[in-house]
């Protein structure tokens, strides 16, 4: 009859194999544990900043978006100043017409008038104005 | 006083007219609304009723009436009831007497100019008036004849002030006293300061010839006021225009007569007593004081045409003088108030 149990040796071979990488592998996990720990504190600052690169760029792209509407707003000004500057321009060409005719005008008159004399200077009249009283001698009836 | 009462703004101002001492006595109200101010509309005061605007004036217009009536009975000499007769009835007696207020002020306002005019205004001529027929009331009572010594003496002149103090209030003269010119310039400064105590600012008060201006006349402008040709050739010799100021005149138009053939005036020389002959016929002054302008006039006309252009400038006086032969003159201050001179019209405005 052939002996088909396994020998103790390997039992215990088996066994203590198992538990030595039991072990092994315990002491591993711990050490990979820690060493992740070590890593997401080492990581944490980066992080952070990251974060706050972000939020920043959030902001700048608010007063990107703000800048966009306000030079949508001064390019409409902008058309309508054009326009307006259309309009005078008109307007200057109607006021040169008018100017070449008052210049016209003006050379047809003569070079000198007379004017007419003025009779007296500084409140004085050249007729008698109406008197409110008379200075007189005393006694005037 | 007799007539006082208005007449009505035919010429564009309400005017009120009657008589005082002895002569016209005329108020033209000027400009009744609030003076014109570079003040806001907003702050200008409101319009008055005119209703009440006549009540106020015709109430001043008593206020002058009465005023003058108060004057005449202190200071004229043609008046028998008068304060001044009564006490030119005392004159060269030594009787005290004790005048009342305006007489009062009359008396030292007199001998104030007396001071200042260097004895060229006195008013103790009344006895040489008196002398050559131009009479107020008596100078003496009953049947007594003047004292030949009340008269001016040409060999001591001044004799003297004008009035003699006693105690307090008691005062005595030594002369008869004419305050006819000065006493109508006080009467007319009187006058004027009722109107103003009134409300009336804008005016012309008139006072046989004599007058005060104030403010505006009722078209806005100064007073303008026609100085008479003695000559009674034309109407005016020129116009002037006066605001806030008084002119007078002392002239001889009215008051001249002939005495033994020979033609006098009123206007005596204080100096001899008798009728000024310095070839003038008049002398118009312009001045602050409607009395002191009365008594400038009169000064200067005693002074004559030689010397009235010197003795005018350096007192720097408005005045505008007629010489007997009619010519009109005037200082460098009336010319800037002259606004019209006869002889220099020109109808055709074509003076250059």
């Amino acid at each position: 009859m052939i002996d088909r149990r396994l020998p103790i040796h390997v039992a215990v071979l088996v066994g203590a194999s198992t538990a030595a990488y039991a072990v092994s592998m315990a002491g591993v996990t711990a050490l990979q544990s820690n060493t992740d720990q070590a890593l997401i504190a080492a990581r944490s600052p980066s992080q952070a900043a990251a974060e706050r690169f972000g939020q920043a760029h959030d902001r700048l792209q608010a007063q990107i978006e703000l800048s966009a509407s306000a030079y949508a707003g001064s390019a409409a000004s902008y058309d309508q100043l054009t326009a307006g500057l259309a309009t005078l321009d008109t307007s200057l060409e109607a006021y040169a017409g008018r100017m070449k005719s008052v210049t016209g005008a003006a050379r047809a008159l003569p070079a000198r008038a007379s004017m007419p004399s003025v009779a007296r200077s500084s409140g004085r009249v050249s007729s008698k104005p109406r008197v409110r009283a008379v200075t007189a001698a005393s006694g005037k009836p | 006083m007799t007539d006082n009462g208005a007449d009505g703004g035919t010429d564009g101002g309400t005017a009120f007219a009657g008589r005082a001492m002895g002569s016209a006595l005329r108020l033209t109200i000027g400009s009744l609304a609030p003076a014109a101010t570079t003040a806001p509309a907003a702050m200008t005061a409101p319009a008055i009723p005119a209703e009440v605007v006549d009540s106020a004036v015709a109430v001043a217009w008593d206020g002058v009436v009465e005023s003058f009536e108060v004057s005449e009975q202190a200071m004229s000499r043609f008046r028998d009831t008068s304060e001044l007769t009564a006490l030119n009835h005392a004159a060269g007696t030594g009787r005290v007497s004790r005048p009342s207020s305006r007489l009062r002020q009359a008396l030292v306002a007199a001998d104030r100019a007396h001071r200042v005019t260097g004895g060229r205004f006195d008013p103790r001529v009344l006895a040489d008036l008196d002398r050559l027929g131009y009479r107020g009331a008596a100078l003496t009572t009953g049947t007594a004849r003047l004292d030949p010594g009340l008269a001016t003496d040409p060999a001591d002149p001044s004799g003297g002030g004008i009035v003699d103090r006693v105690g307090r209030d008691g005062i005595s003269i030594a002369r008869p006293i004419d305050l006819g010119g000065i006493g109508k310039g006080l009467a007319l400064r009187w006058a004027t300061a009722e109107l103003e105590h009134e409300g009336v600012s804008d005016f012309l008060l008139e006072a046989g010839g004599d007058l005060v201006a104030r403010g505006l006349d009722p078209g806005g402008g100064p007073w303008l006021v026609g100085i008479e040709d003695p000559t009674e050739t034309i109407e005016h010799l020129a116009v002037i225009a006066v605001s806030d100021e008084a002119v007078t005149t002392s002239s001889i138009r009215v008051h001249r007569w002939s005495v033994d053939g020979r033609a006098v005036h009123h206007l005596l020389d204080p100096q001899t007593g008798e009728p000024a002959e310095g070839g003038l016929l008049s002398v118009t002054v312009a001045g602050p004081d409607p009395a002191w302008a009365e008594v400038w006039s009169k000064v200067l006309f005693v002074g004559g045409r030689a010397a009235i252009a010197g003795e005018a400038r350096a007192r720097g006086l408005a005045a505008w003088w007629v010489a007997d032969d009619g010519s009109l003159e005037m200082t460098a201050d009336a010319r800037r108030r002259t606004v019209w001179v006869a002889a220099e019209d020109d109808p055709e405005g074509t003076a250059g």
